[in-house]
């Protein structure tokens, strides 16, 4: 066991592609760390690059003190797990789990009692003698978590392990990984595109996007305290709502004018230097409420009823602020603020499913919000209006 | 059950493919016949059915020519064959995985190198090929004949690996290495038991190459006491008299362990030359 350092890692493919940027990340002794982000944001890479299998073209890669740009594969004592397994197929169940322990030398009977050991751990007593295409996905899944964990290497190294599960087995194996995990207290780095997998399963997480690190933190941090727009678009599901703002101050205070529409923010000192310039404002849906369940409290913004999408015990309330003021995570925004292209006015709010919503325009209360700079997208405050 | 509905349209393809079969199988039927012959009747009648089906030319067949029976001529053609697969297969395999996996930039040389190689007529190459061969002792013994042919089909068979390498995902490969596993380990745990079906396929191509060439053979092996089939056979056709049963008689003898090896191996066979990686 041991902790592996990201220290300004950078890999530049042959063809020019850079797949990552300076990566900076310090995976803890024992930790449980999640890279996620969109596909083609360069985590297969930083993994391959942990692995051994791709060459670092930037920075250090350091584990347990030593730096590992250069050693071979086989001296890292990595375990992996492919995305499609990569199980021998023409080995048994047996000589797939056996095989890096064969690679060390281990002696036969000492080779069997380990076998047999994961093998009961992963229910795979049946199978052992068969080869890996005759196995369920979820069995196969099981066979490469044995041959990653007979060895007992200093880290595990995963590489989207569940994604070729069905939802149920996926929420299945979930578990187990993160069970099996803990029990070994291996450092584990587990890639995803799935924010789902990433939020349930890592100890920390860390956001890519386009080769370079948005933010680790706990998954509450992540969700709570998003660093930028792109990390808060990126979790949560359905995904934040952004929209473009002004600040202005008036006697009462400071206020957000959202289209035409405006309501205060309370002191935020952060918010300041922000005053009647463009901003982004960002609220997540289940943030938006139905004005009565927050009453008199915070803000409130007035909005038409679309539709509602049932998925108990919640609803997806459609809701249009009738006016063009919605932002895509990926906005290009003019120098003051003002985005180039804005889609429309709708929002959605998640709200328990046994309330009743009435067709028409209707106050909705807002608990929570973020602004972010439309310039580069990074965190200016994250505020809570119920609070005020 | 009879679901599969037999009409007209079957019964007319049926009449077709036995047509063929009987069409493929008419060689056969001459083989037999003339290597039943007696030794008037070759000439007198080549096409007729023996009057009587003379046995007794196998026996004649067998006892060969130049003195070496039938039977050494057999051993010494398998010994030929195998050493000569094996060899190919061997070092065929480890030339196409450096090729195919080496980081360097001369590998893309070195396979145009075989590609060139395949596309050599060896005729070209004999009279040189003779004299060093002769000069190095290699004439007229299996060693020789087993080092030239290794040496004339290495570049198809490294060019059937290659195809086959290059189309192989480098996943198992990579696996193993994480997993531990050196060089030489990956290639015969991993690389070389996923080859099987291209393995099978150099083996038949090149196996029947060998067994049934003879102009190599008979320039290399002629006189020598470890000639092979095809030259045993040749030597029933004399400078005055072709003893054609006898002949006849020599190649059913040859064709036997290829029609045995077939029938033993059949179902083998066309899973290695159809298939490719399952897992
Ligand atoms: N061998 C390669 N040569 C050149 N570019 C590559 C190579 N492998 C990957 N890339 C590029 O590097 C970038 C990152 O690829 P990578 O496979 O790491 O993404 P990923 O985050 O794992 O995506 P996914 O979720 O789809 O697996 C992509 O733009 C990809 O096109
Ligand atoms: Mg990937």
């Amino acid at each position: 066991m041991v902790q592996i350092n990201f220290k300004d890692v950078a890999k530049r493919y042959a063809d020019g592609t850079d797949a990552v940027r300076s990566l900076n990340i310090d995976v803890r002794d024992g930790e449980f760390l999640v890279m996620v982000g969109p596909s083609g944001c360069g985590k297969t890479t930083a993994l391959r690059m942990v692995a051994g299998l791709e060459s670092i073209t930037g920075g250090e890669l350091v584990a347990g003190n030593r730096v590992i740009n250069n050693l071979a594969p086989r001296d890292r004592n990595f375990a992996m797990v492919f995305q499609n397994y990569a199980l021998y197929p023409h080995m048994t169940i047996f000589e797939n789990i056996a095989f890096p322990l064969e690679c060390e030398g281990v002696a036969k009977a000492e080779i069997k009692k380990r076998v047999e050991h994961v093998v009961g751990m992963l229910d795979l007593e049946p199978h052992l003698y068969r080869k890996p295409k005759s196995l369920s996905g979820g069995q196969r899944q099981r066979v490469a978590m044995g041959r990653a964990v007979i060895r007992r290497p200093h880290a595990f190294l995963m590489d989207e392990p569940l994604s070729n599960l069905d939802a149920k087995l996926r929420v299945q194996m979930r578990s187990e990984i993160t069970q099996l995990q803990h029990d070994l207290g291996t450092t584990t780095l587990y890639v995803t595109h799935d924010q789902v997998e990433a939020m349930t399963m890592g100890d920390r997480i860390a956001v890519m996007n386009k080769g370079v690190l948005q933010q680790v933190g706990t998954p509450l941090e992540i969700y709570e305290r998003p660093l930028n727009m792109f990390v808060a678009a990126f979790v949560g599901s359905p995904s934040i709502n952004l929209l473009s703002a002004r600040l202005e101050r008036t006697g009462d205070g400071v206020i957000c004018v959202v289209g035409e529409q405006r309501f205060g923010i309370g002191a935020t000192p952060e918010l300041e230097a922000w005053i009647d310039r463009g901003i982004v404002f960002g609220v997540r849906p289940e943030d938006v409420s139905l004005r009565s369940d927050a009453a008199g409290k915070g803000a409130t913004l007035k909005a038409e009823f679309v539709l509602s999408e049932m998925v108990p015990p919640e609803q997806l309330v459609h809701l249009d602020l009738g006016a063009d003021v919605v932002v895509a995570a990926t906005e290009e925004f003019d120098g003051d603020g003002t985005p180039r292209n804005l889609q429309n006015g709708k929002i959605i709010a998640r709200i328990p499913s046994e309330y009743a919503i009435s067709p028409g325009t209707g106050e909705w209360a807002i608990r929570k919000g973020h602004f972010f700079d439309p310039a580069n997208g990074a965190l200016i405050a994250s505020v809570r209006f119920d609070l005020n | 059950m009879s679901d599969s509905r037999y009409g007209p349209k079957e019964l007319v393809r049926e009449a077709l493919l036995i047509c063929v079969a009987i069409v493929w199988c008419a060689p056969f039927y001459f083989l037999v016949m003339v290597s039943g012959k007696s030794d008037t009747d070759v000439f007198r009648a080549p096409l007729a059915w023996p009057e009587e089906f003379m046995f007794d030319n196998f026996r004649r067949a067998w006892a060969g020519t130049n003195r070496v029976t039938l039977g050494e001529a057999l051993i010494n053609s398998a010994v030929v064959t195998v050493a000569t697969v094996a060899i190919l297969i061997l070092v065929g395999s480890i030339t196409a995985y450096a090729v195919t996996r080496a980081r360097a930039t001369s590998r893309e040389w070195i396979y145009i190198f075989f590609v060139f190689a395949i596309i050599t007529p060896w005729q070209l190459s004999v009279v040189p090929l003779y004299t060093s061969f002769r000069q190095m002792g290699l004439v007229g013994n299996q060693l020789g004949i087993i080092i030239l042919f290794s040496g004339l089909l290495m570049p198809l068979a490294v060019f059937l690996y290659v195809g086959f390498l290059r189309a192989m995902p480098m996943e198992y490969e990579e696996a193993a290495e994480v997993d531990g596993a050196g060089r030489w380990r990956i290639f015969f745990r991993v690389v070389f038991p996923l080859l099987t079906p291209v393995t099978a396929t150099v083996a038949v191509m090149t196996g029947l190459i060998v067994w049934n060439d003879f102009f190599m053979q008979l320039i290399f092996l002629t006189g020598s006491d470890v000639q092979t089939l095809p030259i045993s056979i040749f030597g029933f056709v004399g400078e005055y008299a072709a003893r054609w049963n006898l002949v006849f008689a020599a190649v059913c003898v040859a064709l036997a362990p290829i029609i045995g090896f077939y029938v033993f191996a059949q179902k083998e066979l066309i899973r290695g030359f159809s298939g490719g990686i399952k897992n």
